[in-house]
Parts: C-alpha cells; sequence; structure tokens
C-alpha cells in the first residue's frame, strides 16, 4: 500500500477513507463541493483537517486526534506534487527553471537541476520551450510543462486536480496521452469530472458524493454497472433502483420493469437497471406509435417498446444532434424532429418507453462498491 | 481640468520665479551642497530600513491572521495621515533625551536626538507605510497559490520566500522603495522637530529651503526646483519602471 489516507473536515462536512496502492492511478469523480478538492489539499498538506491519519510509503504524513500524539508534516517535506487545473508556471523563471525548482529544492546544483529538467522536458516534448518565459505559452503547452515540473521533483503521489479540464478540446487528446505515459506504473490521485480522462488514466474510480465515498471499484466495473447517481451522470447512464422480480425489477413505486436478461439476483434482492438515454424514447400519451423507434435503436422499428415510465418534464437540452428529455428518474435522447412534433415543454407529462432488452440489470450492492 | 491647474500652476509659477543666472552658484553653495549630501544619504538609509523592516511587516498583514492584526495595520499606516510634526514630537517623547527609549540608550552612551541617526528615524517613520501599503497588496494581488506549487515541489519557506514571493513582488517591492525614498527625501516636519536644524548633520535639503526662504529667497526657489525635478525623476521611474519591471517578472 502506498497510500492511505483517512481525514475529517467538519466545517466542509468531509469524512473520507481512502487507500492507492503502489502504482495505482485512482480517479476521484463527484459533483462540485463533493470534498474532492479538499481530499487533495489534505493530502499535500496545504489545508488541515480536523482529524484523521495519513501515511505514504510507511511514512506519517498526518495523525490528528487519532488516539496518538498529533503529527503534522509539512507540505514540502511529504514528496507529494500538486497538478491543477491551471498550470500556475512560475512567471519569472524560464521554462527550464521551472522544471528544476523541484531538484533545486531538493538540493541539487543549478547544473544538475538544469540538466534532469531538460530530461523531463524531453520527456513531455517542450524541450523548445525551456529558454522562454511561461507568458508566451499556450494552455496546452504550459500544462504539458506543469506535468514535467511535477514530474521533476520526483514525486511519491501525484495529485491531480481536472488537469485537463481548463484546455481546449483540439489539445486535451494529446495532453491526455501524455498522462497516460507518464502516469503508468505511477501511484496517483486524479480529479476528474470527464468518464473518458477515468477511461484512458485510472485503475480504480472512487465516487464521491456530500463528502463521503458512495462508490468506488475498478474503472469499467463503475462505469459501466454505476450504482451512485453521480456515477451514472459520468458514465452517461439512466440508473433504475428496484427489487428483482422473476423478468425484471419492480421500482419503489410499484412499476414493473421488463428486462431481457435479467441478472444472477435473488428475488427481491435490490438491483440496478442501467440503460443509455440514446435507447429511451419519449410520448405524449400512454399508448406510443409506430415510428417513434429510440434515435439509439439500430434495429429500429423492431423495439418492443415494453417499458412504460410516467415522468415529468424537468428539462430540455439540445445535445449535438439529439435532444434531452429528463425527467427526474429517466433521461432520453431524441431527434430534434420528434421532438419538434411533439412540441414537448418543462412541465408536461409525459411517458418514458424503451425495450427490456436494451437495458442491463445488476446487483445493487455486491462488488467493493458502497451501496449507496 | 481645474484639478490638474491646480497642481502645474504652482510648479509653472516656481519654475518662473528661478533667478537663472545665479542658478548654479545658487545650488551649489556649500550650505546648498551640505544640505543635499546628507538629504540623500539619510533618505538612502532611510529607505534601506523601510525595506528591512517593512518587507517582514507586510508579510506579516498579508500571509498571517492574528488578533488585533487589523489595528496593527492601521497603526503601521498611521504616519500617512498623521502630521509630520506630531510624528516628530512623538518620536522626540521615544528616542529624544528624556524618551522612553532615549534616556536608557543615553546611559548606554547612545545619544539619538539632534544627529544624523535622528533624521534617518524621522524619515523611516513616514516613509515606511508607502513600502508596506504597495507591497501588502502586491503580496494579496499575487496571492498564495504559487506559494503552494512551490511548496508542493519541496520547496522549504525559505526557499519560497526567496524563490517565488519576491521575485512575484519584485516590481512592488522596487516602486514601493522608490516613493519611500521621495517621501524621505522631502521629509520636513518630523525632521525638524525629532533632529532639528543643524547644518550638515540634521539639516536636509527642505529644512534648507525654509531657512534660506527668510534671508535669500533665490536660493530657496533655486534648491525648489532641485527637489521638484528629482520628484518628476522619480514618477516618472515609478510609472515607467512599473512597466518594465512588470513585463520582466510577471
Amino acid at each position: 500500500m502506498t497510500l492511505s489516507l483517512r481525514l475529517r473536515v467538519d466545517t466542509r462536512d468531509v469524512d473520507l477513507d481512502l487507500q492507492v496502492a503502489a502504482g495505482e492511478t485512482v480517479a476521484i469523480l463527484g459533483p462540485n463541493g463533493a470534498g474532492k478538492s479538499t481530499l487533495l489539499e489534505a493530502a499535500a498538506g496545504l489545508v488541515r483537517p480536523d482529524a484523521g491519519r495519513a501515511e505514504l510509503d510507511g511514512r506519517v504524513l498526518f495523525a490528528l486526534g487519532s488516539g496518538e500524539p498529533d503529527r503534522w508534516l509539512p507540505p514540502h517535506e511529504r514528496g507529494i506534487s500538486l497538478l491543477a487545473q491551471e498550470a500556475l508556471l512560475f512567471p519569472h523563471l524560464s521554462v527550464l527553471d521551472n522544471v528544476a525548482f523541484g531538484p533545486r529544492s531538493a538540493g541539487a546544483s543549478t547544473r544538475e537541476a538544469r540538466r534532469r529538467a531538460a530530461e523531463w522536458l524531453a520527456e513531455v516534448d517542450g524541450s523548445e520551450f525551456a529558454d522562454r518565459r511561461p507568458g508566451g505559452l499556450s494552455g496546452g503547452e504550459a500544462q504539458r510543462i506543469a506535468v514535467a515540473r511535477a514530474l521533476a521533483s520526483e514525486p511519491r503521489l501525484l495529485l491531480l486536480d481536472e488537469p485537463l479540464a481548463s484546455l481546449d478540446v483540439s489539445v486535451a487528446p494529446a495532453l491526455r496521452r501524455m498522462l497516460r505515459r507518464v502516469l503508468a506504473g505511477r501511484s496517483a490521485i486524479l480529479v476528474t469530472h470527464d468518464a473518458l480522462d477515468a477511461y484512458t488514466l485510472a485503475d480504480r474510480v472512487v465516487v464521491i458524493e456530500g463528502g463521503r465515498i458512495v462508490e468506488q471499484g475498478a474503472t469499467r466495473q463503475v462505469l459501466e454497472r454505476p450504482r451512485s447517481a453521480f456515477a451514472a451522470r459520468i458514465a452517461g447512464l439512466n440508473v433504475l433502483a428496484g427489487s428483482r422480480t422473476a423478468d425484471g425489477l419492480r421500482l419503489p413505486d410499484g412499476t414493473g420493469i421488463t428486462i431481457g436478461d435479467p441478472a444472477p439476483a435473488p428475488l427481491g434482492a435490490p438491483v440496478i437497471a442501467a440503460i443509455r438515454p440514446l435507447a429511451v424514447t419519449v410520448d405524449t400519451a400512454p399508448a406510443g406509435r409506430a415510428t417513434d423507434a429510440p434515435v439509439g435503436r439500430t434495429t429500429g422499428l423492431t423495439a418492443r417498446l415494453d417499458n412504460t415510465i410516467r415522468g415529468t418534464v424537468h428539462d430540455l437540452e439540445p445535445r449535438g444532434d439529439v435532444i434531452r428529455v429528463s425527467s427526474g428518474l429517466l433521461s432520453a435522447d431524441i431527434s430534434p424532429a420528434v421532438a419538434a412534433d411533439l412540441d414537448l415543454a418543462v412541465g408536461d407529462t409525459v411517458w418514458f418507453r424503451f425495450d427490456g432488452a436494451d437495458a442491463v440489470l445488476y446487483p445493487a450492492g455486491t462488488g467493493s462498491g458502497h451501496q449507496k | 481640468m481645474v484639478g490638474a491647474a491646480l497642481v502645474v500652476l504652482p510648479l509653472v509659477a516656481i519654475v518662473a520665479r528661478v533667478d537663472w543666472a545665479h542658478f548654479v552658484p545658487l545650488i551649489t553653495s556649500e550650505s546648498s551642497l551640505a544640505a543635499l549630501s546628507l538629504g540623500l544619504r539619510t533618505s538612502l538609509a532611510a529607505t534601506a530600513l523601510c525595506v528591512l523592516l517593512g518587507v517582514p511587516l507586510a508579510l506579516t498583514l498579508a500571509r498571517t491572521s492574528f488578533r488585533g492584526q487589523r489595528i496593527l495595520r492601521a497603526l503601521v499606516l498611521l504616519p500617512l495621515v498623521l502630521p509630520p510634526v506630531v510624528g516628530g514630537l512623538a518620536l522626540l517623547y521615544t528616542f529624544g533625551r528624556r524618551g522612553m527609549l532615549g534616556a536608557p540608550l543615553r546611559e548606554l552612551g547612545v545619544d539619538i536626538a539632534f544627529s544624523p541617526t535622528a533624521v534617518v528615524l524621522a524619515q523611516t517613520f513616514v516613509a515606511m507605510p508607502f513600502l508596506v501599503v504597495s507591497l501588502e497588496g502586491a503580496l494579496r494581488t499575487v496571492g498564495t497559490r504559487y506559494e503552494a506549487v512551490g511548496a508542493t515541489l519541496g520547496a522549504r519557506p525559505t526557499t519560497v520566500l526567496r524563490r517565488v514571493t519576491l521575485p512575484l513582488v519584485l516590481p512592488a517591492l522596487v516602486s514601493g522603495a522608490v516613493l519611500s525614498f521621495a517621501r524621505a527625501l522631502g521629509e520636513f516636519g518630523a525632521t525638524l522637530t525629532f533632529a532639528g536644524s543643524l547644518q550638515g548633520t540634521t539639516r536636509t535639503l527642505p529644512l534648507e529651503i525654509y531657512l534660506q526662504r527668510e534671508t535669500d529667497p533665490d536660493a530657496a526657489v533655486a534648491l525648489s526646483l532641485v527637489l521638484v525635478v528629482v520628484a518628476v525623476v522619480i514618477v516618472a521611474v515609478t510609472y515607467r519602471g512599473r512597466g518594465s519591471l512588470m513585463g520582466r517578472t510577471g
């Protein structure tokens, strides 16, 4: 185990317990204000928790109110680098000296520090910027240099706080690939809002809501079979929680849902059905018309829309070539033409319909995930 | 426009009043040169003292929080609005021969009042707020994010101060020091009250001007022009210097 971290911050209502194995990258997902940044700041030593204990490679980072004498290691003695959304390169130093800052602080001579900095710059394809001031760099270039600077200090643990969030979509992929390369075999915690970041970079996903861990597990398991509402949203899935019946599940309000391929769970056990919004359609009457096959249904007219759930439209949101219609429970992506035909407005009562064969059913409380 | 005229007209008036024929002899008289040289030396010493004492003070005000901090800040800035003559009196009762610290210091053989040291103290007293205000503002603007980055890269607090914080606020430190120097050079009331007016010892340029005004108005005007020119140069350097320093350091 590389990192074990337990912390409580009362003013922000955060209470978390997290482990990171050696060489493992853990993605932290969660809504704004869930406590993700607090977690990183406490690990880096920038925020002092009210209580908790953290250990990195056998060294105690802090121990506060945990039954032993209180200890608090200042940030510069922790061996933990933090890469934020903004690059925050020192404006008064050249790019090379920015990267050399860590080695210099660790006691290397100027010459040795610059040599190592040059190596890291090459690693992020940033050698050409060595003599430049950070002021003239683009966001993507600056973030690459910031990665080199963070790694040059040879941290035992790397913290990444939405490192791609402020970048243009055209430069994010290259930086994501670069991060994948440098994060391989490194212990890291990555805070992100992006499922693609999690898929690309993380071995494991931890979902935080309201200052607590609500779900964790292998990246694919969490994002393809989400148990928490937030993970489902990140993964772009609808999730329906209920209890297992012979042909599907029953929602808390009594609605029966038929699923094509029921999961191996005992009758009555808590289960979750996940379905993509593209496989859901919307109608303004309980009985559907023949032409309203879901956008995402390649088999088209053969869809048996055997499940109907009534809802109230909370939100209508254009998303590329589809319109997302959301109720509190379900979302459907429908084509603009259908949306126009239905003449939908927020507050309308609608019937969401989908084919049970398009949904996946799985137990709600198994695996390493904490049940919500 | 009226406001600008109020500032510009008196400057024009004093330039118009200069006796150009005798300008050079007037400003190079023995007493003038003594006053000028004393003023420059004490002002430089006062500026150094402002930096030495003002930087830690600004850091304390900008980077820590403690009970009574607001009161401390208000007190530190007080000399900006306090009549200098009152400041001089206050210094007299602190460092004067019978002052709170002056009396014990005198026992030890250190006599501050009516010495160049007193001039430096008076100038530092009135000039330091300029440096503290300028620097504290810059420290707050820069924020602590770069310092946090430095710390997570393994830099000790002293290294962070030396390699991150101070370089980031260097432009403000320089302009604050220049303003302090200018204020020290022009200091009159506190100096006269606390240090007196002894030629070559405590009589700086403004004191010399005030004295000459009674006996030789032409000399007073010529010396005033010297101070005007110094002030113009300082303002120009501070404003232009601010731009270029910002460009170079952030």
